[in-house]
């Protein structure tokens, strides 16, 4: 009781958790800052689809909303740095500034969370062995959207079990929190969300609680969820004209399955170091009736599981932020494990010396078949077309006319004409001919179709006009390739339209 | 022992001394003359703004409305998450209010106001008896109108137990509960004092925890306020969702503002005094109709402080629909009364309350009531662009503001949802929480209620519409 202390903090340690996101934060962002060049190439979706918004054009609000696979709260979070970008007119801010304190804050969140549960002593090393992580340092320092996912699961994991051990109103809140986070920013965790909310309902139908208590805690925990894609639903409806459009690219992936040229499943020693320690810290944990602890260790254990299923059928198109999540709950679980266990030291020993290694693997970037190289690969070639192509499409295009306009079509086209505007170029993610001759009319039309591979496949163009990088369609006629693009005029299928 | 006789302080036999003393400070003239122009000068301002550059004037009126949404919407979290606070509220274990010797507890004032309710009088001394305080050291005043014969005919059948008394409050105007507690402040004998509503049923260790928690709180902390709810949650529709405002007001809201120290404008009931700093302040004005409001301003401003006390008192919620739009007309009355007396001079009142009270008074007196009055506008905004696509209410949302405005219409309002659910879960209302989601149907009503409160002020400004309790049978908890 604070008798005597008239303004006293908001609680212990929160004034200083906020420091030292912020401490970190600002050390991220600089970092990111000064290797612009290696940007995350969701990064750079986000951060151009942020900008259209601030502008309040069509296509910034068709990419907030318009795809399952392109979240909208990662857009959103980018908005109030994208003001000041538009204004000033800078470079990658706003998805630096995202990454960086989304990751920072994970690194606390995670720090925070030993520190509630006792376990001080696996605080160092686990946020070691986290920060270490290649994936982790290539999307903090390069404005991803994985330190965002990581938030999402650190804060529904640690919720869950600190609802299981003490029911209390902020770890019901907190779980809610992040699933939230997820629901909105992450579809690749979604079924990780699912798993989440399976085990608030088992911990709910096996609890003790106050009649009426278990509804309550379901509609807190889950409502925030519920809130988050039901909006976007709404707002399918309201900018789309279909509640499910953002559903639709999804839909055809399944139709596709599998998608062409899906990622490997590149399971490396790490992970599967990773997943046997979740996987043994919930073994333990349900062997001795920890329900908090054996949840914790299945939630670490998920996503790999959930990263091979979805590569099984086909469907994985990174499975980066799957893997990388794994990593930081399954130390999570253990140092839960070794901190309730019947001879702590021994376990805590074991724990930190699995942090340590895993802190080393990644130091030592012990094999691993690809983690985030198909992407950065793939960015690294956009940014290259984008300083050598757009310039040679745009001169053959006026040559023919100059009254020409290019769609480019996909969020990748999004990523390749970057966040300057252009007069020739006109990104699009809801192409469609009559739309485009009667709003473009009296200019010479053309379409850049980047080849459907992975995530790029769910695109609307691709599920609108099937197979129409392979074989065209009859608006359209083949015109030049352009490494991954390929270039095709628009014709009017018969006389007397709008066109010249 | 019996109460020593405590002579009335100076002018504080005429309960009316606020106002007579200190005008400024009351609400008696509801607009001073430079408010006065301020308001007509503003009104043809606007007018004539409107009538040039409609869009324009639009346009900003969005802007402002929204930036205010936003801000409001964040900082409403803040007092949330303020409120799990350890220090948010003064807890005293029920160990420590058990140690406290009879011998030395003060002589507890009780001050309570009734008019025209003689079905709740017995309940209320019922309980009032069975709080765990000694009798020779309780001092209740039942204060009766003098012209409220039925009242008065129910308490004159009643055995009065020990340390009840009746006082008579002369009929002159205004007829207000504040005057009548003032009528009670200057025969108050006790060194503490505190004050219930008829239909109240305060937990019974309450004024023990109040002695002990002043015990322990500097001298500066003049007054505890305790929470409120109702024992009638469950009673109907409207009973629910007023017990979920109520519990994330009492229950987050106010807990945040205690935890940041600052000012608490007080709730009608269970506010704890000490005797001598109330009566420094003149008492209660008679003229403002949130007199507990007014008087919780006043105290920051005179350099004390309040702070919440962990324990609550159950009232009965009001489960008809005419009376508590009427409550809710007076309340929010009352708010327009006390933001428009304490702005009479801003500078003074930055200077005497600080910048971040300045900003609770604000957001919380001014702020509640403006955004009451400006919501039912943004919802027909609303209504009119999803349910009839009206295009032509872009232009009133260039860019940025729509992006702003999208963010309350869908977050902020979530927001406030929540914060009613997570009130509701807190109080162990669990079979409410579902109940709070469907809020905005009783924002309506409040609108609906602030549109009347601020008509009301200017036709007739000091009319307490008096709330009608008693319509709750079962027997109450506590």
């Amino acid at each position: 009781m604070a008798s005597s202390a008239h303004r006293p903090p908001a609680s212990p340690g929160a004034g200083r958790a906020l420091l030292a996101t912020a401490a970190l934060a600002a050390l991220f962002f600089v970092i990111g800052l000064g290797r612009a060049d290696r940007l995350a190439a969701d990064g750079v979706v986000y951060d151009v689809a942020a900008r259209q918004l601030w502008r309040n054009t069509t296509i910034g609000r068709q990419a907030l909303v318009g795809a399952a696979e392109w979240p909208p709260l990662p857009i959103l979070l980018r908005l109030p740095a994208a003001a000041f970008a538009v204004a000033g007119d800078v470079g990658p801010f706003p998805s630096l500034a995202v990454s960086a304190i989304s990751g920072a804050a994970a690194l606390v969140l995670l720090w925070r969370a030993l520190g509630r549960w006792g376990a001080g002593w696996a605080r160092a090393p686990v946020a070691l062995a986290v920060a270490a992580h290649p994936f982790f340092l290539a999307e903090t320092l390069g404005g991803g959207n994985g330190p965002l996912a990581l938030c999402g699961t650190l804060l529904a994991a640690a919720g869950l079990a600190d609802w299981i051990a003490d029911r209390s109103l902020r770890a019901l809140v907190r779980l809610a929190a992040g699933a939230a986070l997820l629901t909105g920013s992450s579809l690749d965790l979604i079924p990780w969300v699912a798993a989440l909310f399976a085990m608030l309902l088992l911990d709910l139908a096996f609890g003790r609680f106050a009649r009426g208590q278990r509804g309550a805690a379901l509609w807190l925990a889950a409502l925030p969820a519920a809130w988050v894609a039901g909006l976007w639903i709404l707002a399918n409806w309201l900018i789309m004209g279909d509640p499910l459009y953002f559903l639709r690219g999804l839909r055809n992936a399944a139709a596709l399955s599998p998608l062409p040229h899906p990622a490997p499943f590149p399971f490396s020693p790490r992970d599967a170091a990773a997943a046997g320690l979740a996987l043994a810290a919930a073994g333990a944990a349900a062997a001795r009736g920890r329900r908090a602890g054996a949840f914790l260790g299945l939630l670490a254990a998920a996503p790999p599981a959930i990263a091979f299923a979805l590569s099984a059928g086909g469907l994985l198109w990174s499975p980066s932020p799957l893997l990388f999540v794994a990593a930081p709950l399954a130390l999570l679980a253990a140092a839960w494990h070794a901190q309730a266990a019947p001879r702590p030291g021994a376990a805590r020993a074991a724990a930190a010396v699995a942090a340590l290694a895993l802190t080393a693997a990644a130091v030592a970037r012990l094999p691993e078949r690809s983690l985030h190289a198909p992407e950065r690969a793939a960015f690294a070639a956009l940014a290259d077309q984008r300083g050598r192509w757009l310039p040679r499409i745009e001169a053959r295009v006026r040559a023919r006319s100059p009254y020409s306009k290019v769609f480019v079509a996909g969020y990748d086209g999004l990523a390749l004409l970057g966040a300057a505007p252009s007069d020739t170029f006109v990104p699009t993610l809801d192409f469609d001919f009559g739309a485009a001759e009667r709003d473009y009319a009296g200019n010479r039309l053309y379409l850049l179709v980047r080849r459907p591979e992975r995530r790029g496949a769910l695109d609307a163009i691709h599920w609108k006009y099937p197979r129409i990088y392979e074989l065209g369609s009859r608006h359209t006629l083949y015109d030049s390739d352009w490494g991954d693009w390929r270039l095709f005029e628009i014709v009017q299928p018969r006389p007397g339209g709008a066109r010249p | 022992m019996t109460p020593p006789a405590a002579p009335p302080a100076p002018g504080l036999d005429d309960p009316l001394a606020l106002s007579r003393a200190q005008p400024e400070w009351s609400a008696k003239t509801p607009l001073t003359r430079a408010q006065s122009a301020a308001v007509v000068a503003l009104s043809i301002a606007l007018i004539a703004a409107a009538a040039a550059r409609p869009w324009a004037v639009g346009r900003a009126f969005v802007l402002a409305a929204t930036v205010f949404y936003l801000l409001f919407t964040l900082y409403k979290l803040a007092l949330a998450r303020l409120s799990v606070a350890r220090a948010a509220e003064i807890r005293v274990p029920p160990e420590e209010t058990a140690a406290l010797d009879p011998a030395t507890l003060p002589v507890y004032s009780v001050l309570v106001p009734m008019y025209r309710e003689p079905e709740s009088l017995p309940g209320l001394v019922a309980a009032l008896a069975a709080m765990d305080y000694p009798a020779d050291r309780r001092d209740v005043q039942l204060l009766l109108e003098e012209d409220d014969a039925a009242t008065r005919a129910a308490a004159d059948a009643l055995a009065l137990p020990p340390g009840f008394r009746i006082t008579l409050v002369p009929p002159s105007f205004p007829r207000t509960k504040p005057k009548a507690c003032n009528v009670g402040l200057a025969r108050a004998r006790g060194e503490l004092l505190t004050i219930y509503d008829a239909e109240d049923r305060p937990e019974p260790d309450q004024l023990r925890k109040a002695v002990a928690a002043f015990r322990r709180l500097p001298a500066e902390v003049v007054c505890l306020q305790c929470k409120l709810n109702f024992y009638n949650p469950r009673q109907n529709l409207l009973t629910r969702w007023f017990a979920a405002e109520y519990a994330s007001w009492f229950d987050l809201s106010l807990p945040g503002l205690s935890a940041l120290g600052g000012m608490i404008p007080l709730g009608g009931t269970s506010n704890h005094f000490r005797a001598d700093a109330l009566r420094a302040l003149l008492g209660w004005d008679a003229y403002n109709v949130t007199e507990d409001c007014d008087l919780g301003i006043r105290i920051r401003r005179r350099g004390g402080r309040t702070r919440m006390l962990d324990s609550t008192t159950w009232e009965e919620a009001c489960s008809s629909l005419p009376y508590w739009i009427r409550q809710r007309t007076r309340w929010l009355k009352g708010y327009i009364q006390t933001w428009l007396v304490h702005m009479r001079r801003p500078f003074r009142l930055w200077r005497e309350l600080g910048a971040a009270d300045f900003v609770h008074f604000q957001v919380l007196i001014g702020g509640i009531v403006l955004s009451l009055l400006i919501n039912p506008v943004f919802w027909a905004m609303a209504v009119a662009w999803f349910g009839f696509r009206r295009t032509e209410l872009m232009e009133l949302f260039p860019g940025p503001v729509f992006l702003m405005s999208a963010f309350c219409l869908f977050a902020g309002n979530f927001t406030f949802l929540y914060l009613g659910a997570i009130g509701c879960y807190r109080r162990r209302y669990h079979d409410l929480v579902k109940y709070a989601l469907a809020a905005p149907v009783y924002w309506a009503l409040m609108s609906y209620s602030a549109w009347r409160a601020f008509g009301q002020f200017f036709s007739n400004p000091f009319h307490w519409e008096k709330t009608r309790h008693g319509l709750f049978r079962a027997p109450p908890a506590g």
